[in-house]
């Protein structure tokens, strides 16, 4: 794994040493200078680790080792959030942000319940008022973000 | 002066100061949540407020989490924060002989006198560091810059070229976006918001939330549940007075420590109770209590650890040079402010920063009275599920990324700053060193640049002797750090060698 992970890194750190060095004038010089040392050490830390220094990895999961199931679910997790993300400008801010935190709490609490659906909507319906009236931040819109801006605005 | 400290005292202040303190108290009271993780998530929070308001709250934050750590250290002998280890030693041995009362009481008041300490020593010491620094031009920047990038390469545990390859990532980090001489734009693959440069909170809230995100939904995932506990007795406030008062000698080291420690870059709130234990167990009369449920062990871990916070603050105002990660994230909520961290700050914003000396002062004097009387109620967060904490961080973190700019792409920026997270972790390369140079890469960069235009020949140098002082003293620290290591790995070769000789006695 952490030579597949080496493999990555030197081959992002490749692309900015060539894109560094398509950059016009003496502006070339810096950007080429430090993503060719980041390349360069990263390279011999990959070689070292190959072989066999003790090149510790620092996993951001501890120890915590799920099983295959579970490396399912968690994969599940992530691709949840991303799609969250990708379906924001679409679907608006609250239903995105409701199936989301439903679908989440489901996959991570392994079966789904009413409590948490109904929970998660009255949730996303509070933090919705408080994005348009307090905290002013315009969140992408959909028709449930519409109906709530006119609900708002016709009791202002 | 006087007007800082009173704008501290305004009612609208105390309150941001008390959400800051409580917030920063939950989150540290939470296992896998540290105070980098807190900062980084409020920093956009802050946007809707005063600048010194924001900076107050954050100050909150940051204070109540290192603190906060402690009760699930002391209940449950899970450090709530990297930072509270030791204080899990002896506190939850203290509590296993029924006096976790005590112990959490010692925490809280111990962590507020030295805050405290570190407070003043943050209001004296802050301004004339920054008097020295109004004499630096670029070569002097540039030097301190590459003081900061070897301290933290040589002082982290971590291979030294691990720390290496992580400074050298930041720094090219920090080089997306438009070039500050030329304005040609570099490494940003034709997405014009880049221009900007990645925007620093997409990339902290990257780096520290969503892989705490990830990790709490694996833990969820796993069944790791957190252990029950039965209803905490109030602390008992006279046997934590009069332990305070008997170990006063011991609370003033510590704090000395940890500000002396904060200051310096790499050594963040994680090493310096270890330092400090260590140090008062040798001065101890009773040093076989220590690790085994040792009021003073407790004290000495929590003082140090707490004015940590304040040392780690100093370089960040003074000189734009943040002295351990949560503080390098602070620089995100100055910026976000429109406020330069450095010297600048004290003549273009003496009144922000006096405020802010001010309420940090408060902030710590609110620590230790919410800890001693309320920390017993907080503990009950450590039976929140990890299922809901997990969820709730994620739509947070990527709720904070977004609404620094309004914009779903620094949403990307974010995610992609976890994944190179997770990579660079798989790879060995720790994350402290790469944060730091994303944040420094930008000064490094423009005063580069400005030397360069300056220096005509190699001469220019000779004129300015902090430029050459700071560079002899980075020769010097690379050369003790090679000899250092260089010994470190000969000791047990030689062990090895002589075992060989020992075995094979031809």
């Amino acid at each position: 794994m952490r030579l597949v992970l080496s493999v990555l890194l030197l081959i992002i750190l490749a692309l900015m040493v060539w894109r560094s060095a398509l950059v016009p004038g003496p502006a070339m010089a810096y950007p080429l200078v430090v993503s060719l040392c980041a390349f360069a050490a990263v390279l011999t830390l990959t070689i070292l680790s190959l072989r066999k220094a003790r090149v510790p990895v620092l996993s951001p999961l501890g120890d915590v080792r799920p099983t295959p199931v579970g490396w399912g679910r968690l994969a599940g997790f992530i691709l949840l959030w991303i799609a969250y993300v990708a379906l924001l400008d679409t679907a608006g801010f609250m239903l995105a942000t409701w199936l989301a935190l439903a679908l989440s709490l489901a996959l991570l609490g392994g079966r789904p319940t009413v409590r948490a659906a109904l929970g998660t909507a009255v949730f996303v319906g509070v933090f919705a008022v408080l994005i348009k009236s307090v905290l002013y931040v315009p969140v992408p819109s959909g028709w449930l973000d519409d109906k709530l801006d006119f609900l708002l605005y016709s009791l202002s | 002066m006087w007007e800082g400290i009173l704008a501290a005292l305004t009612p609208l202040a105390l309150v941001f100061m008390t959400i800051g303190v409580v917030l920063g108290i939950i989150i540290g009271a939470i296992p896998g949540l540290t105070a980098t993780f807190g900062i980084a998530l409020l920093v956009p929070v802050t946007f809707l407020m005063s600048a010194d308001h924001g900076m107050i709250m954050l100050a909150g934050i940051y204070a109540g989490a290192i603190y906060g750590g402690s009760i699930s250290a002391v209940l449950l002998n899970i450090p709530g924060t990297p930072a509270s280890i030791v204080s899990g030693w002896e506190g939850h041995a203290l509590a296993l002989e029924g006096k976790a009362p005590l112990a959490l009481g010692i925490a809280a008041l111990g962590s507020g006198v030295a805050g405290v300490f570190s407070a003043i020593a943050l209001m004296f010491l802050t301004p004339t560091l920054a008097q020295l620094a109004l004499s630096f031009g670029a070569p002097e920047y540039v030097m301190l810059v590459v003081f900061s990038l070897i301290i933290v390469v040589v002082m982290l545990d971590t291979p030294i070229l691990a720390n290496v390859a992580g400074v050298f990532i930041g720094l090219m980090l920090a080089t997306v976006g438009l070039d500050p001489v030329s304005g040609s734009p570099r490494l940003t693959f034709g997405f014009y918001q880049l221009y900007s440069g990645l925007g620093v909170v997409a990339v902290l809230v990257g780096f520290f939330c969503m892989p705490q995100a990830v990790a709490l939904a694996a833990e969820a995932i796993s069944g790791v549940v957190g252990v029950t506990f039965g209803r905490v007795a109030a602390s008992p406030t006279g046997a934590v007075i009069r332990r305070l008062v008997a170990d006063r000698w011991l609370v003033l080291r510590a704090s000395v420590i940890g500000t002396g420690l904060g200051i310096l870059p790499a050594v963040g709130p994680e090493s310096t109770p270890l330092v400090s234990h260590a140090i008062e167990r040798r001065l101890s009369k009773e040093p076989e209590r220590f690790g085994k449920g040792s009021e003073s062990g407790l004290l000495a871990a929590e003082a140090s650890v707490s004015a940590n916070v304040g040392g780690s603050l100093i370089p960040l105002l003074a000189l734009g040079i943040p002295g351990s990660g949560a503080a390098a994230v602070f620089i995100g909520a100055l910026t976000l402010h429109g406020l330069r961290p450095g010297p600048l700050l004290f003549t273009e914003h003496p009144d922000i920063m006096y405020t802010f000396f001010a309420g940090f002062l408060l902030v710590n004097i609110l620590k230790a009275v919410i800890g001693l009387f309320g920390a017993r109620y907080m503990a009950t967060l450590l039976r929140l599920p990890k299922t809901a904490i997990a969820t709730f961080v994620t739509l947070f973190s990527i709720f904070g990324a977004y609404a620094v700019n309004n914009s779903v792409f620094d949403i990307w920026v974010m995610l992609g700053a976890a994944v190179m997270m997770v990579v660079l972790g798989g790879v060995g390369i720790p994350i402290l060193p790469v944060v730091l140079a994303f944040i420094l890469g930008g000064v490094l960069d423009t005063n580069i640049g400005i030397t360069m235009a300056r220096a005509g020949d190699w001469t220019y140098f000779l004129d300015r002797p902090i430029a050459l002082g700071l560079a002899a003293i980075c020769v010097m620290l690379v050369t003790v750090s090679i000899w250092r290591r260089k010994r470190g790995s000969a000791a047990p070769m030689a062990k090895e060698a002589a075992a060989a000789t020992e075995s094979d006695p031809r």
